[in-house]
């Protein structure tokens, strides 16, 4: 145990305890806070473009107030050195939406129905992100009208036009399976790499024979593990860590008048609250995944490396690896966009591309979350397998250096190991 | 006490070694002698418990071979086994804790081993900005930093000048005055021949000689002998018991079957004239060697 607890100790540190790992972590850091703040930075820098210098709203008054333009005028403009909502009340017979979303110099409509006892407030608005401020504002004055008699609050529709299309629900599933998937195949990739070439370094340069000759194999193999799933933790807890510190930044950006973001979406973080709601259990699925896919792709990793003989040998020999994570990747990011919720629905239960579907999935809605946990569960099993395989394996390969082909040597492996098993 | 009993080691058909004996005390300088090929590398990985034996055991103070026991044993490999992207230090605390020692302990014995070995700037060196001697006394120093009862060392001179090589006999003489266990392969018979008290050597994985080192020259009837003066080559090449004369610049040397030759090679030698030399000698290790593994092998 001694021996376990310190080769542990010396992966992770050989790790953690390096420049490179301090400079990268500055840069993911860096990195982090950008891409997390985009749209404000875009904003800050670019969104001038696009900046609305008025608002132009249209009043139907059927409720007959004479000072409804002017009360809503001054309460909207309260503040502003130049009038920005420009009010107008309508002056046609009937009010024809069709007109309205056809009118370019007009951006929204306010209707009011019923009395002012009891209103009825329907919004047409070419700008949906903003129909929060609107309602706000206009159920503030409809409370100053009836100030003395007994409140009623106003009923409020907002209509939005017949093409509009949110462009958040298109960027949804992107951004779920982005956000999920990349840092774990960021994370997994490197964990696989540090494994594999610990390993490999190990044993190209024969310290290897000094080191079994030390301490068994399996607690050389189950060390490396056990320093690599650490280290994956460590640097997760830090991405999360930046991730925060970013929506920290977002919050600080979006209370600063220079912005001029959508109110409550300050960061993609906060966004990606309004739309997962069930975000915990999601987060806790995603965690288990990451945790159980990695020790699989790790143990994966460890194996080809102890088979392989060089560094060159290593190269042929992690290609399986690579495949497995490149295949989970893809299918995480494209399926979805490709509607293909049925191919990663059945994806998500294939253990080798699980632990990067999965999460999607779940997130997504392509799989429930009783379908999630019975993913996992086949992964829990299929890498409790591997793991009982890929131990005496581990023994006979890492002191082997043969080098025959790429199968053979696999085969051989497998038969030595389970030949002297059985023995 | 070190027993290699009855060891046997399989690989698939192949036998890589045949049934293998010997047992080393506390204070002996074992050799493994043999051709590449011969099945030193695999005993030793018998002895150090990373292979199992297909048939016999062997057993180190009277138990296996395994990581209750290993810290006591210091291994050395053939081919060079250290990470070359870390410093000596860092790698001393590496593979001097994987040995359950103590920090502090493996930085004073190493200072200690770097001066003796008198390489104390190579200590926070990366090991491949150093010389292959060096790595070489590095993987040394790292076999022995545990002071070990039992040391397991494939072919330690190999790569080394006249100068380290004795540096390294010194080193190993010093752990037989402890009462340590040697036990070392080589391709230089004259280190084995000058240190080396018992020895083995092995062919396809069988022995083909073993015993104490006297005893195997004693029991090897042919003989040297080492003349100067003028002699006729041919005539004696044509005594009967001659097998080979060798003419040097010097001397000439004329090898023969057994002892009793020898009179007969005197008594051509005594009508010759300017004789200054006459020297019968013992066939040396190499000499033995090459007799009973083949001429094939001279190169060894």
């Amino acid at each position: 145990m001694k021996k376990f607890k310190f080769l542990v100790k010396y992966g992770l540190l050989k790790r953690i305890g390096r420049k490179s790992f301090i400079i990268a972590n500055l840069v993911i850091a860096i990195l982090s806070i950008i891409i997390i703040n985009l749209p404000a930075i875009i904003s800050f820098f670019g969104g001038g473009d696009d900046e609305i210098t008025e608002m132009n709203i249209q009043i139907v008054d059927e409720i007959d107030l004479a000072t409804l333009q002017s009360d809503l005028s001054d309460k909207f403009n309260l503040g502003l050195d130049d009038p920005f909502y420009l009010f107008e009340t309508y002056s046609g017979s009937s009010f024809n939406p069709t007109a309205f979303w056809e009118d370019e110099n007009l951006d929204v409509v306010f209707k009011f129905e019923g009395s002012v006892e009891d209103p009825v407030v329907t919004l047409y608005s070419k700008y949906p992100d903003m129909n929060s401020v609107f309602i706000n504002q206009i159920e503030l004055q409809l409370i100053s009208y009836q100030l003395g008699e007994a409140y009623e609050r106003p009923q409020f529709g907002t209509v939005l036009a017949p093409d509009y299309e949110d462009p958040n629900e298109g960027m949804m599933i992107g951004s779920i399976a982005s956000l999920l998937i990349l840092p774990l195949f960021i994370l997994v990739t490197m964990a696989t790499q540090f494994v594999g070439v610990d390993i490999i370094e190990e044993k190209s340069t024969k310290a290897i024979e000094t080191i079994i000759a030390s301490v068994p194999s399996n607690t050389h193999f189950l060390s490396k593990i056990v320093a690599a799933i650490l280290f994956v933790i460590i640097q997760g807890g830090l991405i999360l860590l930046y991730g925060l510190i970013a929506t920290l930044v977002a919050k600080v950006f979006s209370s600063s008048p220079a912005i001029n973001l959508p109110q409550g979406e300050g960061s993609l973080l906060d966004y990606l609250a309004t739309i997962l709601p069930n975000w915990p259990i999601l987060l806790l699925m995603t965690v288990l995944f990451i945790v159980i896919g990695t020790l699989f792709y790790l143990v994966v990793a460890a194996l080809f490396a102890s088979m392989a003989v060089t560094q060159e040998d290593y190269q042929q020999f992690q290609s399986p690896l690579m495949l497995m994570l490149l295949g989970g990747f893809y299918i995480g990011i494209f399926a979805p966009m490709a509607n293909g919720e049925g191919f990663m629905r059945i994806m998500a239960f294939v253990p080798i591309f699980a632990p990067m579907v999965a999460p999607v999935a779940i997130a997504g809605g392509s799989m429930t979350i009783l379908q999630g946990v019975i993913a996992l569960l086949v992964l829990v099993l299929f890498f409790l397998l591997l793991l009982y395989f890929a131990s005496p394996v581990y023994k006979v390969a890492i002191l082997n250096y043969d080098q025959t082909k790429f199968f053979k040597r696999i085969g051989d492996n497998f038969k030595k190991a389970f030949k002297k098993s059985k023995k | 006490m070190l027993e290699v009993k009855n060891a046997r080691m399989l690989y698939g058909d192949l036998v890589a070694v045949d049934r293998l004996s010997f047992t080393i005390k506390p204070g002996d300088i074992f050799g493994l002698l043999g051709t590449n090929g011969a099945g030193k590398t695999t005993t030793f990985r018998m002895i150090m418990g990373l292979l199992e034996p297909t048939e016999g055991e062997v057993l180190y103070q009277g138990q296996h071979v395994g990581y209750h026991n290993v810290n006591e044993i210091g291994y050395m490999i053939e081919e060079r086994s250290l990470l070359t992207k870390i410093t000596v230090k860092e790698l001393m605390l590496y593979f001097g804790q994987l040995k359950d020692m103590d920090p502090k302990v493996i930085l004073e014995r190493l200072d200690y081993w770097l001066d003796r070995f008198r390489i104390t700037e190579y200590k926070n060196k990366k090991i491949k900005e150093l010389s292959k001697g060096n790595q070489q006394k590095i993987q040394f120093i790292s076999a022995i930093i545990n002071n070990p009862k039992l040391l397991v060392l494939d072919e330690p001179f190999s790569g080394l000048d006249p100068i380290n090589t004795e540096l390294f006999v010194e080193v190993i003489r010093d752990f037989q005055k402890q009462g340590a266990m040697v036990v070392f392969s080589s391709h230089q018979l004259d280190h084995v021949e000058s240190f080396c008290e018992e020895l083995i050597v092995l062919e396809k994985g069988k022995v083909i000689i073993e015993g104490r080192i006297d005893q195997v020259k004693k029991d090897f009837k042919k003989q040297n002998i080492k003349i100067k003066g003028d002699v006729d080559p041919d005539q004696l090449r044509a005594i009967k018991g001659v097998y080979q004369v060798v003419e040097n610049a010097n001397e000439t040397i004329v090898k023969i079957e057994t002892d009793e030759v020898a009179n007969d090679v005197f008594n051509y030698v005594k009508t010759c004239q300017n004789i200054t030399k006459y020297d019968v000698e013992q066939a040396s290790l190499s000499e033995i060697f090459i007799a009973k593994v083949g001429q094939s092998h001279e190169e060894v």
